[in-house]
């Protein structure tokens, strides 16, 4: 999940400086700057967290996460996992808790999420326990992000390497 | 675990998997169907040279495969692979305890069916059927937080295969980890695991001696 | 019964699973062996006394021990295999969780070859490290963790005594003193124990 998270502060934001800085900064991501105070500036995420803890900006909160009660009813009212905004949504959000006081609750759009996932999951096993041959196709999954599917990923897969090496055991057994 | 028998003259890649190895030396009960001069030495409980034709024997899972392959003997599946077994897995295979019928049930069932027992395809077809009906246990079990019910949490553990117990222990941790990326723990650099564990060990056995000291 | 020696082997293995690595089995391992050893012998023997027997049916038989005692001779190699192959696996994660010298108490466990093993493992590891980053080398067993903070502030478990920074100045890590240090030159420290991350 650090890794995520890692990945996720490669996101750009924007932010409001407070200091002045005419020079541009030459990053592997790319090149940001100048920075002038007041005026509106993208950078990465990682490095707007890092000056908002030295009181040298101020980040601009993302338009998705002003709309957010808009999304969560969305998902509230959907059977499928919906479009999220960013791939990182649950990561960036996470790290903006810490620094904006005033986030809206989104605990149930979190919940509803995982347990769509965690049915469809449930779905895969049995359509594997139906399917009459080894092989398996149409298993698709829509408008996942990987944050989320880490507290999946590792169990499945070796859920699903035990349940094929059983079938693989009764095909045998019927040959 | 994959059926043995399947990949001929290679050397299969859990060659070195202890589950797979324990699973093996598991007992048998085996019935000759034909008598084999000198082979006496495989039953240690009776004094003589050969084995007759119907002897009854119990023998390690890795030794019957050798002779089964021979068709010398026959193998009685045994309980917890049997019909009667079959039966009560078949209508509710969580309640069964997996850990006191294996601890290794599918590795063993999984053998069983590669040495061509009797019934096999019904044994196989009971292991498929079997882990599919608890795996949406267990992932309910591991994935969700319960920590309100560490009882219930505690007899269900004691229920699983240990592959099954693997599974869960993996689904658990994934849980463990997000919750702590949540609370942002998991950022803190820690100890290693074996530094921890060695630390534990000292302090315990420190306090051991001394207690024996002040005992005596 | 033939391979239940070799069993308590593995068994053996079970039992330690929490402990970083267990005693040495050198006389259950000589054991099994010499089981090995007679078990071949008994087949040697059969083999050469067999071009003497004319019935096909005791030939049979005679097939049938020979395997027997054979695949009990497999059983106890893979099972010897299992445990060495094991423990050297165990033995691998110590290298990464200690570092290359090991505590004396578990260093007492290992056999003389497994001492070799892991002397060479040690300086494969280090030879494969030194040559990363164009040769100026990169600690693998740092930063298994993404970054998110360049210093960090540590509490001293134990008395650990001076600690040179790379800046030339020292710390002195007393017991339960605290310090503000860059990770990447206590990280180590940590790991193995010494020091505690505080979280702020």
């Amino acid at each position: 999940m650090d890794w995520c998270e890692f990945i996720a502060e490669e996101e750009i934001v924007e932010i409001i400086p407070n200091f002045k800085y005419d020079k541009q900064l030459n990053l592997i991501s790319g090149d940001f700057g100048p920075f002038l105070p007041s005026v509106p500036v993208k950078v990465p995420l990682w490095l707007a967290l890092n000056l908002q803890r030295q009181h040298k900006c101020t980040i601009v909160v993302p338009q998705w996460i002003q709309e957010l009660q808009r999304l969560q009813e969305a998902q509230e009212n959907s059977d499928t996992l919906i479009e999220m905004p960013s791939e990182c949504w649950r990561e960036i959000m996470h790290l903006f808790r810490e620094q904006c006081k005033s986030m809206p609750n989104y605990s149930s759009l979190i919940e509803k999420r995982e347990s769509i996932l965690k049915s469809s999951v449930h779905a895969l096993f049995r359509h594997a326990f139906e399917s009459k041959s080894l092989f398996l196709t149409d298993v698709t999954l829509h408008n996942v992000s990987r944050g989320e599917l880490q507290l999946l990923k590792s169990f499945v897969q070796k859920s699903f390497a035990q349940f094929q090496a059983l079938r693989n055991v009764y095909v045998y057994s019927k040959q | 675990m994959a059926a043995s028998g399947a990949n001929g003259g290679r050397v299969p890649s859990d060659f070195a998997a202890i589950d797979d190895i324990v699973a093996l030396s598991k007992k048998v009960s085996c019935r000759f169907v034909k008598s084999v001069a000198r082979l006496g030495f495989i039953d240690q409980s009776a004094d003589c040279e050969h084995v007759a034709e119907g002897t009854q024997l119990e023998l390690p899972l890795w030794m019957a495969k050798t002779l089964a392959a021979r068709g010398l003997i026959t193998v009685d599946p045994p309980k917890g692979y049997n019909q009667i077994y079959r039966e009560i897995l078949d209508a509710d295979a969580s309640v069964v305890d997996l850990h006191k019928l294996g601890p290794h049930f599918y590795a063993f069932g999984g053998h069983l069916v590669a040495m061509n027992a009797p019934e096999g395809e019904e044994i196989a077809k009971s292991l498929v059927h079997t882990f599919h009906q608890r795996l949406h246990k267990i992932m309910d079990f591991s994935l969700n937080a319960s920590e309100d019910t560490p009882f219930e949490l505690h007899a269900f553990k004691n229920n699983l295969d240990s592959c099954e117990l693997e599974l869960f222990e993996e689904g658990s941790n994934c849980l463990k980890d997000v919750k702590k990326w949540e609370h942002r723990t998991l950022d803190q650099i820690c100890a290693n695991d074996m530094v921890v564990s060695l630390k534990k060990r000292k302090r315990a056995m420190m306090a051991c001696s001394e207690r024996m000291a002040t005992d005596s | 019964m033939f391979g239940e020696k070799a069993i308590e082997l593995i068994k053996d293995l079970i039992r330690s699973k929490n402990e970083p690595l267990p005693p040495y089995k050198a006389s259950e391992v000589r054991e099994v062996i010499d089981e090995m050893n007679a078990l071949f012998e008994m087949n040697q023997k059969d083999v050469q006394s067999q071009s003497q027997t004319q019935e096909v049916e005791s030939q049979q038989d005679l097939f049938t021990v020979i395997q027997v005692r054979h695949s009990a001779l497999l059983w106890n190699k893979r099972c010897l295999i299992a445990y060495h192959y094991q423990r050297l696996m165990r033995l691998k994660q110590l290298r990464w969780e200690f570092g290359g010298v090991l505590p004396t108490d578990i260093r007492n466990n290992l056999n003389d070859h497994e001492v070799v093993w892991f002397n060479s493992y040690c300086s494969n590891l280090a030879t494969y490290m030194s040559r990363l980053n164009d040769g100026r080398g990169i600690d693998l067993t740092l930063h298994m963790k993404a970054p998110k903070r360049l210093y960090v502030q540590v509490r001293c478990l134990l008395d650990y005594g001076d600690y040179e920074l790379e800046d030339g100045t020292t710390a002195v890590l007393s017991k339960d003193s605290t310090h503000y240090l860059p990770l990447q030159q206590c990280e180590k420290l940590i790991h193995q124990g010494i020091l505690e991350q505080i979280l702020t």
